[in-house]
């Protein structure tokens, strides 16, 4: 009659539930659009700006395959984060209003092992392909420079990548369990996606002009230390800013690693816990 | 498992569950709203409970109750003799099949991979294949979802109510969608259920299909539960007027008398080519003995007829409904205005046209 299920079998079932969910979205219409939208920013930046006749802006170095992959993580933010948005933004929203979450919620399952199955297959879809995407990116970056970032570079880039993909996955998931239609579903996926991809950057103007940091000098150190610890509240700066670490000389951040690492683990955990104790108290 | 021989299947005791809604602009707040109150209940093993009641009822909240979508403000309720807040959600739900109203099955993936996937939320080792046969969508097992057509969207939702082989079975207006013929394998599909000692309570506004279907009606309204029990003991419960269907041939026997002991004559249109005249005999106050029939057989005979049936007739349900909730189909209408709907018209042509 006992319920309960050891912690092997409910990790089972979770990783099991999650490859069924992750399934659904790589076969959905809107992967197609994903992986096209991937491959056009991922391998494409990788290509052009690997270039050996590229110019960027002075200050800006590509001597290294690591140094091109940080830039690229640009269109990462750009296209992969979008792409979470894309598979997400009704993942839970949707089956609410067909009444599939009712079946879901009416099983003998945790809601928590559900609600990690959810999360968990979100975002291997949207990991996948643009691991995929990097992959190519990576020996397009070979062809032209004709080197190859060391197996450390490309795991620390996959990694860091993959964590901003996570929190963007809680952060849709959330949203979507709190949208009670369509309209604010989209809304609050796109929303929460606009808000720290374009307008995190007018965030910290803003704050930085109340609190009196000059921003019009792009020398200016305060300003540079001010804006990183403002994009310890945006997942784009977490990731930038982890993947900055890596960097050497000039570029590397002014932030000590330990309070990005903490803030990497607070957006791991914060969002998701929240998403969980969303989906524990909803309602279909 | 033991002594759910003597237990009811599943029995509420005072189930209340009021849904929490914003309070005005004060967002952060929450009141309490519709729901159910004070609900009582008992199925037993093999019993068709038929749910009935108007919209906004609290047929569908009671059901989720039960389906342990959420929990109830207050009240308890026992599954196979165990109290559910101790035997906890998951052995509940294990326990029970949900199907809930009008799920709409949307995107690429399929029925065995939806069925598959319940399967594993369950922990089960059932056979999506044989389920699907069982619902009789064998045949669309790898067909995308967005396929489905409204009907086989219904199989598919009772398929995955079936999972487990539930002892409580909850059904959410089952019938919507289904062909006729769909309707009555669906009919045999809960007999069958039922003869093996499953509970069924049916949530339906289908009150013709209803009355082939349940041995027992819950009536609810406005949250609460009104009346139940087996149809005829409501109907006494409810002291619905009594009908007995009267037909025959030959000349109209003299009914008048029956008009000063309150019975309603109605005259009807005959049904058979025997008859020659039918009427419906509505008694407003006690009940049609049985030695009343011997009587107007006598009267019909007296005046030169011969009767061709006659025989008292139940209640329908929407006059258990009727007389629960006070509506009446006549006086309620549905207030429709505007032209978007256009009425279904009689066409009324003059002989010399």
């Amino acid at each position: 009659m006992s319920e309960h299920i050891s912690p092997r079998g409910r990790v089972a079932t979770v990783l099991t539930l999650a490859r069924f969910e992750a399934r659904q979205h790589l076969k959905s219409h809107r992967m197609f659009a994903l992986a096209s939208l991937l491959f056009l920013f991922i391998v494409g930046g990788s290509y052009g700006l690997s270039d050996p006749n590229s110019r960027l802006t002075p200050g800006i170095a590509t001597d290294t395959p690591y140094e091109v992959l940080f830039l690229v993580s640009l269109f990462v933010l750009l296209s992969a984060t979008l792409g979470v948005v894309l598979l997400g933004f009704d993942a839970i929203s949707r089956r609410r209003l067909t009444k599939e979450l009712a079946i879901e919620l009416s099983q003998p399952i945790s809601r928590s092992d559900l609600a990690l199955a959810h999360l968990l297959g979100l975002w291997t879809a949207a990991f996948l392909p643009t691991m995929a995407a990097t992959l190519v990116g990576v020996t397009m970056v070979h062809s032209q420079m004709d080197a190859w970032p060391t197996l450390a570079e490309l795991a620390y880039f996959l990694g860091a990548t993959a964590l901003v993909l996570f929190w963007y996955s809680s952060i849709q998931l959330l949203a979507s369990s709190l949208a009670r239609d369509l309209g604010s579903a989209v809304t609050l996926g796109v929303g929460s996606w606009m808000l720290f991809t374009f307008v995190w950057l007018l965030v910290t103007a803003v704050l930085a002009s109340i609190i009196g940091v000059d921003m019009t000098d792009l020398e200016n150190q305060r300003f540079d230390r001010f804006s990183e610890i403002i994009d310890l509240f945006s997942p784009n700066g977490v990731y930038q800013l982890l993947l900055e670490d890596r960097l050497t000389g000039d570029a590397t951040p002014h932030l000590e690693s330990r309070f990005i690492w903490l803030a990497a683990a607070l957006w791991t955990l914060i969002p998701a816990l929240l998403f969980t104790a969303r989906f524990r108290s909803i309602r279909p | 498992m033991a002594d759910s021989a003597a237990e009811p299947l599943l029995e509420l005791k005072g189930i209340t569950y009021r849904y929490p809604v914003r309070d005005g602009m004060r967002f952060w707040r929450r009141k309490k709203g519709a729901g159910v109150h004070q609900v009582n209940m008992r199925l037993e093993a093999g019993d068709i409970v038929g749910l009935i009641g108007p919209n906004g009822a609290g047929k569908t909240t009671l059901l989720h109750t039960i389906a342990g979508l959420w929990r109830p403000d207050s009240g308890s309720f026992r599954v196979l003799g165990r109290d559910a807040q101790e035997a906890g959600r998951r052995w509940v739900q294990r326990h029970i099949g949900f199907m809930p109203e009008q799920v709409v099955w949307t995107g690429s993936s399929t029925p065995r991979l939806v069925l598959e996937r319940l399967i594993t939320m369950r922990g089960g080792d059932d056979d999506a294949i044989k389920m699907l046969r069982l619902v009789g969508l064998r045949t669309r097992a790898d067909s995308p979802l967005d396929s489905l057509s409204q009907g086989m969207e219904q199989r598919m939702t009772l398929a995955t109510a079936l999972l487990g082989e539930p002892t409580i079975l909850l059904l959410d207006e089952p019938m919507n969608g289904l062909d006729p013929v769909a309707q009555a394998a669906f009919r045999g599909l809960l007999q069958q259920l039922s003869d093996r000692g499953c509970g069924i309570i049916v949530s339906s506004h289908n009150l013709n299909e209803m009355e082939r279907v349940v041995d027992r009606v819950a009536i609810m309204n406005r949250g609460q539960l009104v009346a139940s029990g087996p149809m005829a003991e409501v109907e006494r419960m409810l002291a619905l007027e009594q009908r007995l269907l009267l037909a025959g041939s030959g000349p109209k026997p003299d009914l008048t008398l029956l008009t000063s002991e309150g019975v309603i004559i109605e005259e009807q249109e005959t049904r058979s080519v025997e008859e020659d005249w039918r009427y419906r005999l509505i008694r407003q106050a006690g009940r049609w003995e049985p030695g009343d029939c011997g009587l107007l057989t006598a009267a019909v005979e007296e005046a030169g007829g011969v009767v061709q049936l006659i025989h008292p007739l139940p209640a329908a349900l929407e006059d258990l409904l009727g007389a629960v909730t006070g509506q009446d189909p006549e006086k309620v209408g549905l207030e429709l205005e505007g032209d978007e709907l256009i009425p279904l018209r009689t066409l009324e042509v003059d002989e010399d046209e």
